[in-house]
Parts: C-alpha cells; structure tokens; sequence
C-alpha cells in the first residue's frame, strides 16, 4: 500500500538538529548587544567623548546664559554634533580608511548615530552631575533651561540607535539626525513647555526612565539566558 | 557557498569601467588577472558594495547582496588595495576597532585577534604602534583585520603590492590553507602570486571577463604560441621589434630568447611549455592580438 508520508530518518534528524544549535550558538557568540557594542566604541576613543561632551555641555550652558533664546543655542549645538560628525568623516579621508571601513556593520551612518549616543551619554551623566551641583549652589534656574532644552536632545541623540537597522547608509542617519532636531525645534515652539512642566518632575522622570531602560535590559537578558539553556 | 554576479554593469560618466560581466565562483581561490585599469578593482568595489551597480544583480549564498547588505556584510572581508589606517592605534587597538565595526562581541573577537595574530607572526608586534610597522607588516595587519570575522566570501585587492619575496610565500600558503573554508576572489596583476594557489583564473580586459577557467586548460589555448631559441644579439634586436618578448638573457653563447609566435617562425625555435606569463603578455601586449 502506497502511503504519502515521507520516511525522514531519526538520525538525520538529530543531526539537523544538532546542526541548527552549533549555528545558532556560534551566532549568539559572535554577535554583541547594541549596548555592548555602543560601550565598546566610546571604550576605544573614550577621550574624544569625553571632551565632546564636555564641550557640548559648555556651550550649551554658555548659550543658555547669554542668549535667551533656546532654539538658537539648539541650533548652535546641532551644528556642534554635526561638525563634529563632519571632522570623523575628514579624519576616515585623511587616513584613507574609508574603503577599509565600508563595507561593515558599523558603517558611515551608523557611526554617525553611535558617535552622538555616546556622546549624549556623557553629557547626560554631566548634566545629572552639574544639576546637583546647581541645586546645592541654589541655581536651579539655570538647570530649568537646560532641563527643558537639552535633556530631551540628549535622550533623542541616544535613542536614535534603537532604529539603526533601518539607518542603513550616511545619508539616512544623516536626515534622521536633523529631522529629530528640527522635530524637537517645532515642538518647543509651539508647545509652551516651561507652562506645564516642573523641572524637578521632568529631571525625576529622566533618572526613573533611565533605571527602568536598563531594568528592561537586565529582564531582556536573563530571558535570553533562559531560552538558551531551554534550547539546550 | 557561490557567489553570483549577473549582468553587472558599472559607467563612470564616459568610461565604461565594468561590462555586462556575469559568473559564478565556488569554493577556493579564484585569480582575477589583468592590467591596470582593466576594471579589476571596480569590479572589487561593486562586489563588496562601496559603489552601486548601474546594471545586474549580486548574490552570495542566495542572500541577495543589495536588498540583505547587512546579512551580506557579516560573510564578507575585505583588503582593498590601499590599506589605510589609523597610525597612532596599536596592531591589537585596531583589529578591536575594526572587530567593532564588525559587529563582533567582545570575547568571540579577542579570541580571534589572538588566533590571528599567531597565525600571521604578529604576536610580538601586538602593542606596537602602526606608524612604526614594515610595509609586510602592516599588510599582514591588513589581511588579519579582513579574517577577522572568519569571512565566507574574501575579497583581497592587490594584497601582495609591497611584500618581499618571503613574504609573498608566507601570504600565499595563508591563502592556500583558507581555500577549503571560504571564496577567495584575489585580483592582482602579478601572475606568480596566483599561478599556484588559485582553482581558476579571470581575465579581465577592458571592463569585460576575456577568459574564466583553470591554469590548466588556459594554458591549453598557449599550446604551440611560446618559442625559445638563442640569437646573436644584432639579431635579437630586430626579433623583438616583431615578436612580443616574454624573457631575455644575455650569455656568451648569444642572447637567450622566449618569445610568442603563433607559427615557428625561425628553423631553430624550438617550442616551449607555456606559462601564465605567456599567456599573460599574449593578451595584454602592447601591439594586441585580440
């Protein structure tokens, strides 16, 4: 009697099996978390994210205090980012390593957004630093400004890596990186923040959001842990 | 493991840099021969992504490498032929940042810096800086920066520009031992540093592959074209302005000649067995047969 189900060996079977785990593991070896990858990066050139930063910070508090106007002083640091962008990109030609470093993961555009998260990352860490020093000095009005200002900036710049799959080419990074400024430029105007927001709220938000990120990750990890001995 | 290039076509404004080119390369080591600005290293640039193709399509692995680059990325290294780098990274800082940007995790990539290190004789130059490395150093630092993700599809343009004989074989026995793992497509127009490692050989030609088989059956088409004989050297003279001269050597007994003819064109020529410099010279000599 004919019958329609094909004979698949036990065997080969298991041998499959044990094939499409060696993959998957070696797979799960070799590639990184985002973050890890992003400590890595400002690991290796940490003294250029440093003085960034710290650069970044300066100017943007040094905006706050002379002009008035946020959105200028936004502008102003905007440009500071992308010319800051601008002088890797002269740094890959002088060296003639653009070719070397093409065709990766970590490509122009990417490079762009991993370079202004790591960035925003320190500058974060300063700002949290400088507001404590404000609030002991009793200058909390100042920190107000750059409350509002700046910490969405910098939360913006570091969260623009969670679409960097799609930010595939310099060109797209590039456009998103703008448009996320010029999106939070129209959004202040014409929305009147400073009504309705407190500062200190705003700044206790910031650090439970930032605990709960890494909550999540913390979560996301031993899950993946699980699975794996699962798998296994 | 193939990879497929179709129809794959490439202008810079009036030149026609790549033409209608279309093959299929297995496992191992593939010699892509030709001269200067024969499309060599633009066909390199388009088959790693840095330049857009006008025309055609690009498969590795049925990964289809314009739509999945990112997929297609993570099999692929890649030595162009000017190696650039930072000089004030150490050997060991560089391979960590180029292993970065190869989305590599930490311990995967530490330990094949070491493997690689090891294999390429650069253990005890780790923490030297770039800008105080040999020529043959630097492009070992190079090749091991383009192994560091144990890459399926190798791409290595002009990789022994610059290396001393020693080294030259060291590289080549390194090739050697990669063709069971990966496709190693090596361009180069020095025809020794292929003539033993490589399975088959490309000839491109203006833009276009002239010839794709083994070193074997290519020198089949060169049976009966290599003529040896000796001259006198007033003689010789007047030889080489008609026939293209793949060697010369002065003795006492007269000047030693090879050279290539389609018939014997001297009683005394006696045939020679053909090499890939023959065939080489026969389709690139200044005056072309073809």
């Amino acid at each position: 009697m004919k019958t329609d189900k094909p004979h698949i060996s036990q065997d080969a079977l298991y041998d499959t099996l044990a094939a499409c785990r060696n993959e998957w593991q070696n797979q799960q070896m070799k590639t990184p978390y985002k973050n890890e990858l992003l400590l890595r990066f400002m690991h290796m050139e940490l003294k250029s994210y440093i003085r960034m930063s710290f650069l970044g910070l300066c100017i943007c508090l040094a905006g706050s205090i002379m002009f008035s106007n946020t959105i200028f002083v936004v502008c102003g640091y905007m440009f500071l980012m992308g010319s800051c962008f601008l002088f890797e990109l002269y740094r890959r030609k002088y060296y003639q390593t653009q070719e070397i470093m093409a065709p990766v993961y970590l490509n122009d555009g990417r490079v762009l957004l991993f370079k202004m998260a790591g960035i925003a990352v320190w500058e974060i860490v300063e700002f949290i630093i400088l507001c404590l020093v404000l609030y002991v000095m009793d200058k909390l009005a100042l920190a107000e400004v750059l409350l509002y200002g700046f910490l969405p900036i910098f939360i913006l710049q570091s969260l623009l890596i969670v679409f960097m799959t799609k930010l595939n080419t310099l060109y797209k990074a590039g456009s998103a990186y703008v448009l996320s400024f010029g999106i939070y430029v129209i959004l202040i105007q014409s929305l009147d923040v400073l009504l309705f927001v407190n500062a200190i709220q705003l700044l206790v938000a910031a650090v439970v959001s930032i605990i709960l990120y890494y909550l999540m990750l913390l979560v996301n990890y031993r899950m993946k842990t699980r699975r794996t001995i699962l798998w296994n | 493991m193939e990879l497929t290039l179709e129809h794959v076509d490439k202008s810079f404004k009036q030149i026609h840099a790549v033409r209608d080119v279309t093959l299929q390369l297995g496992k191992g080591v593939h010699g892509l021969l030709g001269a200067n600005g024969s499309g060599k290293t633009t066909l390199m640039r388009l088959i790693c992504g840095l330049i857009p193709l006008d025309k055609g399509s690009l498969h590795f692995m049925d990964i289809n490498a314009l739509k999945q680059y990112d997929t297609y990325a993570s099999y692929l290294g890649y030595l162009p032929q000017h190696f650039g780098y930072y000089p004030h990274y150490s050997v060991y800082d560089f391979l960590s940042y180029m292993s970065i940007l190869k989305n590599m995790s930490k311990e995967y990539s530490e330990q094949r810096i070491e493997t690689l290190l090891e294999r390429l004789n650069l253990q005890s130059h780790k923490h030297k800086k770039l800008r105080q490395l040999s020529g043959g150093m630097l492009r070992r630092v190079g090749i091991a920066q383009a192994l560091l993700n144990e890459p399926k599809l190798l791409l290595l343009d002009e990789p022994t520009a610059g290396l001393d004989p020693k080294e030259r074989i060291i590289f080549r026995n390194l090739i050697a031992s990669l063709s069971q793992e990966c496709c190693i497509l090596l361009s180069t127009h020095i025809v020794s540093d292929v003539e033993t490692i490589a399975d088959d050989i490309l000839v491109m030609k203006e833009g276009s592959i002239l010839l794709h088989d083994t070193v074997a059956n290519l020198l089949t088409y060169m049976q009966g074209k290599v003529w040896e004989m000796v001259l006198p050297a007033s003689e010789a003279i007047a030889l080489s302005d008609k026939y293209c001269i793949v060697k010369q050597h002065t003795m006492q007994d007269g000047v030693h000649l090879r050279f290539i003819s389609d018939t014997q064109s001297y009683p005394n020529a006696k045939l020679a067995i053909p090499d890939l410099d023959d065939l080489y010279l026969y389709y690139f000599q200044d005056g072309e047969t073809v």
